[in-house]
């Protein structure tokens, strides 16, 4: 390296030398690094549109003479790797002084550390913190959230996706911070991460602990996503905030990690304004193959002689043997993409503005169901030498249609869609109906309207105190519209209701179901710094209160006489109304206080109290707070070793808490409206008991230990490796209470458990030239979950379709259940090992309950990570491929999809059930197709292996060429083409003709989207 | 902005223990609730609400349709088929995992424990003494019966051990706490003990009471149709002479047998019968007066104004129970029964059959729990059993000859003679949640003929069936909760 330098420096010294002969202006100067003011040297200066130039020697000097007219004109341009290129124009000068700046790559990066407005730079922060900034974050991708965007792309940050658009996905930072409810009713704390947008503290949308509000079947209320409300193209940045250094300042809401996402802002600036259009198209990945209708025709047919028909009525009861609807072929068809983004900033004097608007409508592969945001941001800002304001308003609006959900119940194959008249056929009862019929005739939408608006004041007093304020408010206003015409099974509801004399049978139900949700937050921060010699001091002190009030209301129309999508609740014979508020308060008290020693011995410390309506006013505050410490060794004399960059270890201690359960739980409360008509018991006003008390419950903690290395070598590399250990105790879940006590179920404090792991980070910068860079980053993480102590719980009961079960020692994300040996050879039964001995399932059914079951498998992986590549190429075509991985993780699938007992009757199951044992001898997967098999869904005959590499995206972008872009009085413009889920390879591969994970693994498949877009500054 | 920071603060932080207290907005805390004598009130009315719910749930027709008394008629599909919601009951075949009684089980509870919350906060507060009685006096005999209904659902009759030692239920007379307590099945012989007590208690508290103002009197517990519910339980206990007493005191201080003229329309009207002595309300729309659910919905038939048959709710009567009554008595089809043609597919095709549905319980009718016929009965029985056999057959012949004036009187004693009050006692109450118990106390095997479809139509007594399975809720939550034989 340094003797190429040399011979650059020989080589330009002697140009210069030659071009002295000749008539210009000789110039001289020196540059300096403009952080620490030290003079560089090797820094390249060239004349603008020539190749000729000079290079600094060892002082940081220069001597060049510019001979090109006019010389007046001319430009040099100072060029040094790792810093900002700077262009200067000769005009009379011969002597410059020139200060570069650094470029903030990733060691000098800023990471947001708190919500509150402190920053630090990377190698000065000692809490565990991983920072995705918007320039590595490609908002180009098809999805709708930026949740699903940042997979992979962060240590310890894992992400369970679903194939529904719209819905939440579960963000696991660090493992799952709670318990797994044993019973799907059942709601434990949230597992969620507290999610900080600009200060504000996001309202997560979650079922309540009462029947009509869980959000559990037919008409339950879907859940969206409340990052659907953030336009990721307005991201700045992401901070993932993972240990106790870092998330104890967010105290009693801290425990499940945090996530801060910072907007961009509004600054002073020339008016720019960007234009961007998307489109494409999208299809499905692995779908589950089912049963054509002539290999349905034959299974039934082998079913109903095994139920003792003779084979020629088996024959006519196994229905046609010619009809083939493919169901899913008829309810589906290509997705189309599109989205269209404006944004434009600028400033009217002092005051800077930025404002964006886009509009994605993703037009479902699901017929009839479509998803479209329509999003906003407008933001304003102002700064002067002290005062700082930024105001954001960021409005969105949410359509989602989603009458097409009937995958969950593949119907038989065998049977046509039509009637002989044309008309969609009447087919199945309840929950399930003709799918035609249904995604026409039935309606399903939600609209959902948010505001978030933030305001960040600061004000600087003097050099060491500043203040400041953030006031913040979270709207959501949610209305879910379901009809269930009577035209098709779904809204045949059994009854009938009378109007002037006429009967009409009780069809058609409308639900309608409405959230509002009103958050709002005041923080108000007092900060101070100060240097003393090499002492650095830092901190703060704050105050926060928040409030929260959600409604949720419920209206079910019974008894329609004309099914007709669009009839109101008024139309309906019988309306039934309820209605559910929480509300929860909280205030805190935090501080926050940082020191260094010459910038190598670091300190962090933090304390919180919290207070929450959540607990009753009785219960005392709850304290929170870590230290933290980090060492730089790369600045110790004996660490001075040219390979190394940047050095450090950290090591921090602290506690979180886990108060987001809900309102009133410890109170035990009374039903004031026990039924649905309007008193109770003749006429009489009523009240009844309808949540235990539990007088003791207290605050949920998490202790975090964290202990890390920072290592950054060869100029390229940087690593991250880091180990944690998390105990969470007093654990709240809801639990299943003794049924003699009056309450099915409780909350309490119910255990511990521990999350710990290893997580490792490397970013290198394998190329970095002018002409091509390539870089290359890739994370892993391992965690795992031990339960540590079960209190209050009184059992491990748990239905066995959820196969989940907390018993000491094991993950609260085991799967539990069965060992599945195979099919005996002799007589085609199931066989399960049970305590080393086989069992034939009937045994298994009658004798075994959960107390026999064993852990099977884990629903989280073992190890997970992402890898993103990235290639320039050219300055103009850049090239970025991201894959994410899980290694173990299991998932149990849903046995109805294989079922060989009646089921088989009335649903289409998937190919694997035609590997069945047929005579003595045979070995296959399943049964032979009979009524009255034992049934025991969770085993590992249904369990699959979720280790895979996902191609989750790939992005090709052209940067159009400067000349053309100018020619077109353009600032920017480029065109790229985006691929998400572009594949999976599997561990476990699938059969040809059959399922495996591959397919099972989603219900409904996910989507491949490939778009092509372009965009357009101004 | 220094200063409208700190205003800020202060302001906050002076309002805030207000701040932070938040009250729930549907619902009220147990302490608010329970804080004044209208609160008890109110607390007391929601476990009529929901005692009444569980009372006319499927509980209503176990008893009936469990022994023979109903034959399911066809659904809507024309398929003569066991109503899912009861089929592993009917079948024998109820599991602990899945009960079709398991939230009767649950909800009795539920029931038990709003009493008990009542019960141990009201001495607490202030209030009329007398106020207070008729509060605790209601309470009691609630708590009773329902404890006494989980007895006759979860338990083998009284005598199925020499000294009632069997398992018996748990009883709670206070709110449990929750994951401190977890309480055990006392025997019969403790249970029944208790379900006395409480029923005295209350009869003593009925009668230093206030009077309860809400009408009609037959819908809330009194201090008559608490003695009346005595004097079953003490047939259940088998104490004949108690029985006697309690039944006499009955019929002397309550009303008149309804009479015959007047039999069939006060049944079919909406309103309580004139005999009754406790009967649960409907849920009835204050504002437009519509029944949310009665008890009808499992013996009505649905009619359009043309007579065609819309729907009918399945519970018809068997042959078994309609061949009981002779054709002048006014509780067959010449008056309490009604014979429809119902769309039935059998092996010829679809054919129109008759079904035969009790109208003892039109669409706005409450749950019957007791009346004064069966105090005639109890006493009978008590009588005969005790050898005053004469006295027997005037009580059975004030039923039998009300329903029908030219009823043949055979002077029978001894056994002939229990089985026939047993057999009038099936004729009277039919429907109305006797027939199973009564075997059972009385150790009769159920057969059931007409209308069963299955292979298992007999059940001979004794065997674990005659019994519910403890939910699985209760078995793996409460460590302590011992499941019954055969489950």
């Amino acid at each position: 390296m340094k003797l190429v330098r040399l011979l650059t420096l020989s080589l330009l010294l002697s140009i210069s030398w030659i071009s002295l002969s000749q008539t210009g202006r000789d110039i001289s100067g020196v540059v300096y690094n403009a952080k620490d003011s030290l003079s560089l040297p090797g820094v390249n200066i060239i004349l603008k549109g020539t190749r000729a130039g000079a290079v600094t020697d060892l002082n940081g000097r220069f001597n060049y003479t510019v001979k090109r007219q006019p010389i007046s004109d001319q430009q040099l341009v100072f060029k040094y790797i790792g810093y900002e290129t700077q262009t200067i124009q000769l005009t009379n000068k011969s002597n410059f002084e020139v200060y570069l700046v650094p470029k903030t790559d990733d060691l000098e990066e800023v990471i947001i550390t708190t919500s509150y407005g402190t920053t630090k730079l990377k190698e000065e922060a000692v809490g565990s913190i991983s920072q995705i900034n918007d320039r590595d974050l490609n908002v180009d991708q098809s999805y709708e959230t930026i949740d699903k965007m940042i997979e992979g792309l962060a240590p310890g940050l894992q992400i369970e996706g679903n194939s529904q658009l719209g819905t939440s996905t579960r963000i696991n930072i660090r493992g799952q911070g709670t318990f797994s409810p044993l019973d799907g009713n059942l709601l434990n704390a949230s597992a969620q991460p507290l999610i900080i947008v600009d200060g504000v503290i996001l309202s997560e949308e979650n079922g309540f602990d009462d029947q009509l509000f869980d959000g559990g079947g037919r008409f339950g209320e879907q859940f969206l996503n409340p990052l659907s409300k953030i336009p990721p193209e307005d991201i700045k940045s992401i901070s993932i905030l993972k240990d106790a250094s870092a998330v104890s300042i967010y105290g009693a809401d801290g425990a499940n990690g945090v996530i801060l996402i910072t907007t961009k802002k509004a600054t002073k600036k020339d008016f720019t304004l960007t234009f961007s259009q998307q489109a494409g198209f999208s299809e499905p990945i692995n779908p589950i193959q089912y049963l054509s209708g002539p290999q349905y025709h034959s299974i039934l047919t082998d079913y109903f002689i095994n139920s003792g028909e003779s084979p020629e009525d088996a024959n006519v009861s196994a229905g046609s043997d010619v009809i083939n609807t493919d169901w899913f072929d008829l309810t589906n068809e290509t997705g189309v993409f599109t989205r269209s983004q404006l944004n434009f900033s600028g400033s009217i004097g002092e005051l800077g503005y930025r404002a964006n608007m886009s509009y994605l409508n993703n037009d479902e592969v699901q017929i009839e169901n479509r998803y479209e945001n329509f999003r906003g941001s407008i933001g304003l800002g102002y700064s002067s030498q002290k005062f700082e304001a930024n105001l954001r308003f960021i409005p969105s609006y949410v359509i989602k249609n989603n009458p097409n959900t009937l995958f969950s119940f593949p119907l038989p194959p065998n049977i046509s869609p039509f009637d002989e008249n044309g008309d969609f056929a009447i087919i199945g009862e309840g929950l399930i109906g003709n799918p035609l019929a249904v995604l026409e005739q039935n309606k399903s939408e939600s609209r959902t309207l948010g505001f978030l608006t933030t305001l960040n004041l600061s004000y600087d007093i003097n050099e060491q105190w500043s203040v400041s304020t953030i006031i913040g408010a979270d709207l959501t206003d949610k209305k879910q519209d379901n009809f269930f015409s009577g035209n098709n099974a779904t809204g045949r509801l059994s009854g009938s209701f009378e109007v002037d004399g006429v009967t009409y049978p009780n069809w058609g139900r409308k639900l309608v179901q409405n959230r509002n949700v009103n958050t709002y937050q005041f923080s108000s921060i007092i900060s101070y710094k100060n240097q003393f010699g090499d002492h650095s001091v830092d901190g703060m002190f704050g105050f926060e209160a928040r409030e929260e009030r959600i409604k949720v209301e419920r209206f079910l129309g019974s008894g329609y006489i004309i099914q007709n999508q669009n009839n109101g609740l008024e139309d309906a014979f019988e309306v039934n109304i309820n209605a559910f508020t929480s509300e929860n308060a909280r205030s805190s008290f935090f501080t926050q206080l940082n020191y260094d020693y010459l910038k190598t011995y670091f300190i962090t410390t933090s304390l919180r109290e919290d207070k929450s309506s959540a607990f009753g006013g009785d219960i005392d505050a709850a304290y929170n707070g870590a230290v933290g410490f980090g060492w730089v060794l790369s600045k110790e004399k004996f660490m001075d070793v040219d390979a190394i960059d940047f050095l450090r270890y950290r090591i921090s201690y602290g506690s979180s808490g886990n108060s987001r359960i809900g309102s009133y739980r410890a109170r035990g409360l009374y039903n004031t409206n026990i039924t649905s008509v309007n008193n109770g018991y003749n006429f009489g006003s009523a009240t009844f008991p309808s949540t235990a008390p539990n007088p003791d419950l207290g605050w949920e903690r998490n202790f975090k230990f964290n202990t890390g290395i920072d290592f950054n070598f060869l100029k390229r590399f940087k690593f991250t490796v880091e180990f944690y250990r998390d105990k969470i105790t007093n654990i709240i879940s809801s639990t299943n209470a003794v049924p003699e006590s009056g309450f099915t179920t409780v909350q309490a404090n119910t255990g511990s458990m521990e999350n710990k792991g290893l997580e490792m980070a490397l970013s290198s910068e394998i190329i970095n030239t002018e002409q091509l860079k390539f870089d290359l980053n890739f994370n892993v993480s391992k965690n795992e979950n031990t339960i540590l102590s079960i209190e209050n719980l009184s059992s491990e009961f748990s239905v066995a379709q959820r196969a989940s079960a907390l018993r000491v020692g094991e993950s609260t994300t085991a799967i539990w259940g069965y060992r599945w040996v195979g099919i005996d050879p002799a007589n085609g039964q199931n066989l399960y090992r049970v305590d080393n001995q086989l069992y034939s399932g009937e045994y298994v059914g009658n004798n075994f309950d959960s107390s026999n079951w064993e852990v099977i498998g884990d629903r989280l992986p073992e190890i997970y990570g992402g890898l993103q590549a990235n290639f320039q190429l050219f300055k103009q075509w850049s090239l970025s491929a991201r894959f994410v991985y899980n290694i173990g993780g299991d998932i149990l699938v849903d046995q109805d999809f294989e079922r060989t007992d009646q089921q088989v009757t009335n649903r289409n199951m998937i190919s694997n059930i035609l590997d069945y044992w047929q005579e003595p001898g045979d070995t296959s997967r399943n049964s032979k197709p009979g009524p009255g098999q034992p049934i025991i869904p969770n085993s590992t005959k249904y369990l699959y292996d979720n280790t895979h590499v996902k191609f989750q995206n790939l992005r090709l972008n052209y940067k159009l060429g400067d000349k053309l872009i100018e020619s077109l009085k353009l600032n920017t413009a480029n065109i790229f083409i985006n691929a998400d889920n572009l594949g999976y390879w599997y561990r476990e591969g699938s059969r040809s003709d059959r399922n495996g994970i591959a397919e099972l693994r989603f219900q409904y498949p996910e989507m491949r989207t490939i778009t092509a877009g372009i965009n357009i500054g101004i | 902005m220094k200063k409208g920071i700190l205003f800020c603060i202060c302001f906050i932080l002076l309002s805030c223990d207000d701040f932070l207290d938040r009250e729930p907005v549907e619902q009220i805390s147990i302490d608010q609730q329970l804080s004044t004598l209208e609160g008890h009130f109110d607390a007391l009315n929601g476990a009529y609400t929901e005692f009444e719910e569980l009372y006319s749930s499927l509980r209503f027709i176990y008893a009936d349709a469990l022994a023979g008394n109903v034959k399911f008629a066809p659904n809507n599909q024309g398929i003569q088929s066991i109503d899912p919601r009861f089929e592993a009951t009917y079948r024998f075949e109820e599991q602990e995992s899945d009960s079709n009684f398991a939230s009767f089980y649950v909800d009795s509870y539920q029931i038990i424990n709003a009493i008990n919350l009542i019960l141990s906060r009201i001495d607490a507060i202030d209030g009329a003494e007398a106020d207070k009685n008729l509060i605790k006096a209601q309470a009691l005999a609630m708590r009773a019966f329902l404890h006494a209904d989980l007895l006759r659902v979860y338990t083998q009759p009284y005598n199925f051990t020499s000294n009632a030692s069997h398992l018996g239920i748990v009883y709670n007379t206070e709110p449990l706490q929750i994951g401190e307590d977890f309480p055990s099945r006392l025997t019969v012989a403790e249970s029944y003990a208790l379900v006395e007590a409480d029923y005295l208690q209350a009869i003593d508290f009925f009668g230093n009471s206030s009077d309860n103002a809400n009408q009609p009197e037959v819908f809330y517990f009194n201090e008559l149709n608490t003695k009346a519910l005595l004097s079953r339980v003490y047939l259940y206990m088998q104490q004949w002479d108690n029985s006697i007493r309690l039944s006499s005191q009955v019929i002397e201080e309550g009303p008149d047998l309804t009479p015959r003229n007047l039999l069939v329309s006060q049944w079919l009207d909406f309103n309580p019968i004139s005999e009754a002595l406790l009967e649960l309300g409907p849920p009835i729309d204050q504002n437009d007066g519509t029944v949310r659910s009665s008890v009808s919905t499992y013996f009505q038939v649905i009619t359009d104004s043309d007579d065609n048959i819309i729907e009918n709710k399945r519970y018809s009567t068997s042959n078994d129970l309609s061949s009981l009554y002779t054709n002048d008595d006014i509780r067959s089809t010449s008056g309490l029964l009604k014979t429809y043609f119902i769309s039935t597919q059998t092996s010829s095709g679809t054919e129109e059959l008759p079904f035969t549905f009790t109208q003892k319980f039109s669409d706005r009718d409450g749950a019957i729990v007791i009346r004064q016929s069966e105090m005639f009965l109890n006493r009978a029985e008590a009588f005969a059993k005790t050898g005053r056999e004469n006295e027997a057959l005037n009580d059975l012949n004030r039923i039998k000859l009300r329903a029908n004036p030219d009823a043949e009187l055979n002077s029978i004693s001894g056994q002939d003679l229990i089985d026939e009050i047993l057999l009038e006692r099936r004729r009277e109450l039919a429907f109305e949640g006797h027939l199973f118990f009564d075997l059972k106390r009385n150790n009769k095997d159920i057969i059931r003929e007409d209308g069963c479809t299955i292979n298992l139509c007999r059940l001979d007594y004794p065997n674990p069936r005659f019994v519910l399975p403890i939910p699985e809720s209760s078995i793996l939550i409460n460590q302590n909760m011992i499941q019954n034989e055969g489950y």
